[in-house]
């Protein structure tokens, strides 16, 4: 046993009553000056006044004062299907302004690949936001790690599958293609947005760019089948640019909701 | 390990869950009841990141505020701790950013604020207490500990709490274990002691 196998044991002995160190566990802590007063911080109290009575009657007071009843906000699952239905709804009105067009000439993996990446990236963020809405809850994925790994991912399948050379009008149609991109994604946002006003976001910055990582999914996924367009350079960095670009919105928002709340 | 969480952790596992349902319906003895179990570890947590008892005081309050404001957003039947927790946290960093501002416009430029202390070995031998040792770890680090330590909170109820995975969060307890393990290196040589 060592260093490392001590920390392991500490690990799976928080929020449980104490209990005498292993057999094992107790050759390596005499032996080891460090890990055995390590433990001992650990299994020792640490102290700390008590709560002032007046400060205690305070807060009773405060609350006491202010208590009616509440009514919970939803389980998660409904903010989930809520946040997937604005997308849905979003790509739905997208396609039909824009018509479907790419399916034609794409080939199947380059169709395919982009549509799976999107629904996952999509799916992925709405179950975040829909966690995100209640403080305390449960991320298999950080939510910020999340909007970072969607975007680099979908960037890397458009590097990936697309031929990489310059198309005509390189910039201008990129900057038509991540104008609509960005301004499609506004109403999907804005739906969001208003589901979630009944909930606390105790990280607003993450809060928006996850909002925003979601409604430019959606766009993006217009964009994708309404661009004749399919060079590499031009979809890896307008079409991919798209869901970076409301991301990175929403959390400039929320940082700004946060310095002014 | 527990000795300082006996007034939440030892109540059955239903009961903050209990409470917190009759909190939300506007039952008057289980707020009460919530404030007097939940208050003295939360205290604590916050005590662990602030300089002075009064300070602590007053986030405990504002803290209490924000939690009756979003008594709404707890969904029963989850952990209480960690939504309690991730409040409280989040008051703890708002308070924090708000001293910094006013500090930045009060403070002039020559006048450092003062280091914070650092664990050193006693001048009667003794090796310093948990809450000197926290006070050199990083931020997020001693948060983790501190939950996990004062409040006698799992690794799971912890991730909750500070919006992150359990991966994150052992590894943040890891580094601070190395830490404080190499802080405690330092105090046993200077005892002479391996």
């Amino acid at each position: 046993m060592n260093c490392q196998d001590v920390d392991r044991i500490l690990d799976g002995r928080w929020g449980r009553p104490p209990e005498p160190a292993p057999a094992e566990a107790l050759v390596h802590l005499n032996g080891c000056g460090r890990c055995r007063e390590l433990w001992r911080l650990a299994e020792t109290g640490t102290g700390g006044a008590p709560v002032p009575a007046a400060v205690q009657a305070g807060i009773e007071q405060a609350v006491l004062g202010a208590l009616g009843p509440v009514r919970p906000l939803p389980e998660p699952r409904r903010f989930l299907l809520g946040f997937l239905g604005a997308c849905l709804l979003v790509l739905v009105a997208g396609l039909v302004f824009v018509g479907v067009r790419t399916p034609r000439v794409m080939s199947i993996a380059q169709f395919a690949g982009v549509s799976v990446v999107l629904a996952a990236g999509a799916a992925a963020a709405a179950v975040s936001l829909s966690r995100q809405a209640a403080p305390g809850a449960l991320h298999r994925i950080s939510p910020g790690v999340l909007v970072v790994l969607v975007v680099a991912s979908l960037a890397a399948v458009y590097a990936w599958l697309f031929p990489w050379r310059m198309s005509r009008n390189f910039w201008t149609w990129g900057f038509l293609c991540a104008t609509f991109g960005v301004l499609w994604a506004l109403p999907a946002a804005a739906l969001m947005y208003g589901m979630l006003r009944r909930t606390v976001l105790l990280a607003p910055n993450v809060a928006g760019a996850t909002i925003g990582l979601l409604a430019g999914l959606a766009s993006e996924g217009v964009v994708h089948c309404g661009c004749l367009n399919l060079t590499g350079p031009h979809v890896t960095l307008w079409h991919a640019g798209v869901p970076l670009t409301t991301s990175l919105l929403g959390f400039l928002i929320g940082v700004r909701a946060e310095r002014r709340a | 390990m527990l000795v300082e969480t006996a007034d939440v952790s030892d109540q059955p596992g239903q009961a903050l869950e209990d409470l917190m349902a009759g909190y939300q319906a506007a039952d008057a003895s289980a707020a009460a009841e919530l404030i007097r179990q939940v208050s003295p570890p939360l205290f604590r947590y916050l005590s662990a990141h602030v300089e002075s008892r009064a300070l602590a005081e007053d986030l405990l309050q504002e803290c209490w505020l924000r939690i009756h404001r979003a008594r709404h957003t707890y969904r029963p039947g989850q952990p209480v701790l960690p939504w309690v927790y991730a409040i409280a946290r989040h008051t703890r960093v708002d308070g924090f950013r708000r001293r910094r501002r006013i500090e930045w416009h009060e403070v002039a430029v020559e006048q450092l604020p003062d280091p914070p202390v650092r664990a050193e070995a006693r001048r009667d031998g003794n090796l310093p207490a948990l809450a000197e040792m926290l006070r050199d770890l990083p931020d997020s680090q001693r948060d983790v500990i501190v939950m996990l330590k004062v409040s006698g909170m799992t690794l799971e109820e912890v991730a909750r709490a500070t919006g992150t995975t359990v991966g994150a969060v052992k590894q943040k307890a890891h580094r601070a274990y190395e830490k404080l393990r190499q802080k405690l290196g330092e105090v046993l040589a200077e005892r002479g002691e391996p």
